[in-house]
């Protein structure tokens, strides 16, 4: 009796065992394969409005500033910054440091289309940790910028 | 039981061994600094040293075309080179010795001048920076949101023009003992090369790639001209490519079409990057040899072959034809060199010469 119980038990371990590594294996191939495609563009957002502050276009290699950040005339600067020699967009975040509102450094690299938050002021810098995305969103808040991507079947554009 | 376990190890079998079917691994890598554009390669290889070899020997390609080709600076004094087109431009009438590379290149510029009835002509540098600079400066002027140049302006470009004496054959080629020379028989012929030299890297690129048994690979040269062998993420091996609408509008969207391509080269000659409006018309950078003048007969020519060496050069060429030369010139030639071509009208309209690829034209 007492080992016919315990050849059940090996036999449900055994079970549990390979069900947890088709699931883990899965799981693995999903996270390699599932992003595969690639992003035609990332848009820039600023706040709850959808229409993005800044398009960047992986498939032409241009950086389209859509309009204008709002901004008090406290700042001197006009967002969104465009810096195309070290391909980084700047705009305005909203979290302030002693009153004053914070910028957000975002790289982008047209070779492997992809994103990166270099630069935010944040209490835990939750969105310059994610690293480089080229599907992912990366939000950064309290800051209310995010990015976004257009996945699509499109290869080139001539 | 066993047959449970085997039956487990099997489908955990399956499933990690379709995981390892690609053992290339996809590099990307892109070079900034030559021929006045972004060059971005995409290929997959076993090792990252085989990487680096491919690199190393694609960025010394458009290095040299690039030094060789420019018509903008000097070589630089520890060069390997012995000319540029920069010096040669200097140097009208005399009989200046060139490397070898240069020499195939401007030779077979002097054959597609040939095959093409002087409608693309290296020898008119001249012309187009007349019309290069009024672009630039316009384009320059953030004041001017319509692009559209005075009279004055236009009529200036037009005398301009018209005092340039366009002789014919001024480039004299010839070597001896393994020397190779260049004479520009002109007081004020100028070369540029902004139109083959390019295309003509991408193919020697093309050439090395394949021979080095790549065969996932891209090469996108610019915003309007890419080199493609298979693509590794989709069956067949197809890329799919969008036609950018010369003429985009709210309600036309962004792209006129889109063609699935695979080992081959497509590049656009358009003329709705740099223009300048004047009268409701394009004037634009691709000037034609015949007329001095750029063109109103398309807003994009888009070509597709096998070489990519002539591809710029020619839907250069064929930018500046009539519609009915342009299609007397398909008749004789697309045969003969694998091409097949899409043009975008200057009235919109879309007119094909294809033979095997498939182009799907967008509604609306």
């Amino acid at each position: 009796m007492s080992s016919k119980m315990s050849m059940k038990n090996k036999r449900d371990l055994l079970l549990v065992t390979l069900l947890f590594t088709i699931l883990g294996g899965i799981f693995i191939l999903f996270r390699l394969f599932a992003f595969q495609g690639e992003a035609s563009t990332a848009n820039i957002y600023y706040g709850t409005s959808n229409n993005p502050v800044v398009t960047i276009d992986f498939i032409n290699y241009r950086v389209i500033r859509n309009y204008d950040q709002q901004v008090s005339n406290d700042y001197s600067d006009n967002y969104p910054i465009i810096d195309e020699a070290n391909r980084t967009v700047t705009l305005l975040g909203d979290y302030e440091l002693n009153g004053v509102r914070q910028i957000v450094v975002i790289e982008y690299n047209f070779g492997n289309k992809s994103v990166q938050i270099i630069q935010e002021q944040s209490p835990n810098h939750i969105c310059s940790r994610e690293g480089i995305s080229t599907s992912f969103p990366l939000i950064c808040l309290p800051n209310r910028i995010r990015v976004e991507f257009d996945m699509t079947d499109v290869d080139f554009t001539v | 039981m066993k047959k449970g376990i085997s039956i487990c190890i099997l489908l955990i079998s399956i499933i990690f061994l379709t995981a390892c079917k690609k053992t290339d691994t996809l590099y990307e890598f892109s070079f900034y600094d030559y021929m006045d554009t972004y060059i971005s390669v995409n290929l997959y290889t076993d090792s990252q040293e085989k990487a680096d070899e491919h690199q190393t020997y694609i960025e010394d390609v458009y290095s040299e075309y690039h030094e060789l080709s420019t018509n903008y600076e000097p070589l630089k004094t520890d060069s390997a080179y012995l000319e540029n087109i920069y010096s040669i431009n200097q140097k009208n009438n005399q009989v200046i010795e060139i490397d070898y590379d240069l020499y195939v290149l401007i030779q077979k510029s002097e054959e597609i001048k040939t095959l093409t009835d002087g409608y693309f002509d290296i020898s008119v540098g001249e012309v187009v920076n007349i019309w290069k600079n009024i672009i630039l400066d316009v384009n320059g002027d953030e004041e001017n949101t319509t692009k559209e140049i005075p009279e004055t302006v236009f009529q200036n470009a037009l005398t301009q023009v018209s005092e340039i004496e366009l002789e014919s054959n001024v480039i004299e080629l010839s070597d001896t003992d393994g020397h190779y020379y260049i004479q520009v028989k002109s007081t004020h012929a100028q070369l540029d090369l902004g139109a083959i030299s390019k295309g003509y890297a991408t193919q020697i690129v093309y050439e090395y790639l394949v021979e080095q048994g790549v065969k996932y690979f891209s090469i996108s040269a610019g915003s309007s001209s890419i080199a493609v062998g298979q693509n590794i993420k989709r069956d067949g091996g197809v890329f799919n490519v969008e036609l950018d609408n010369p003429v985009k509008n709210e309600i036309a969207g962004q792209a006129y079409g889109m063609i699935y391509v695979n080992d081959i080269g497509v590049t656009t000659s358009g003329n709705y990057e740099q223009y300048v409006l004047y009268q409701g018309l394009r004037y634009h950078h691709i000037v034609s040899p015949k007329t001095k003048l750029p063109m109103q007969y398309y807003h994009t020519v888009t070509i597709l072959g096998q070489d990519l060496g002539i591809l710029d050069a020619v839907s250069t060429a064929l930018f500046s034809m009539p519609a009915q030369v342009l299609s007397d010139w398909i008749a004789l030639h697309q045969e003969v060199l694998g091409i097949e071509i899409i043009q975008f009208n200057y009235d919109t309209t879309i007119t094909t010469y294809l033979t095997d690829t498939v182009f799907e034209e967008y509604s609306g």
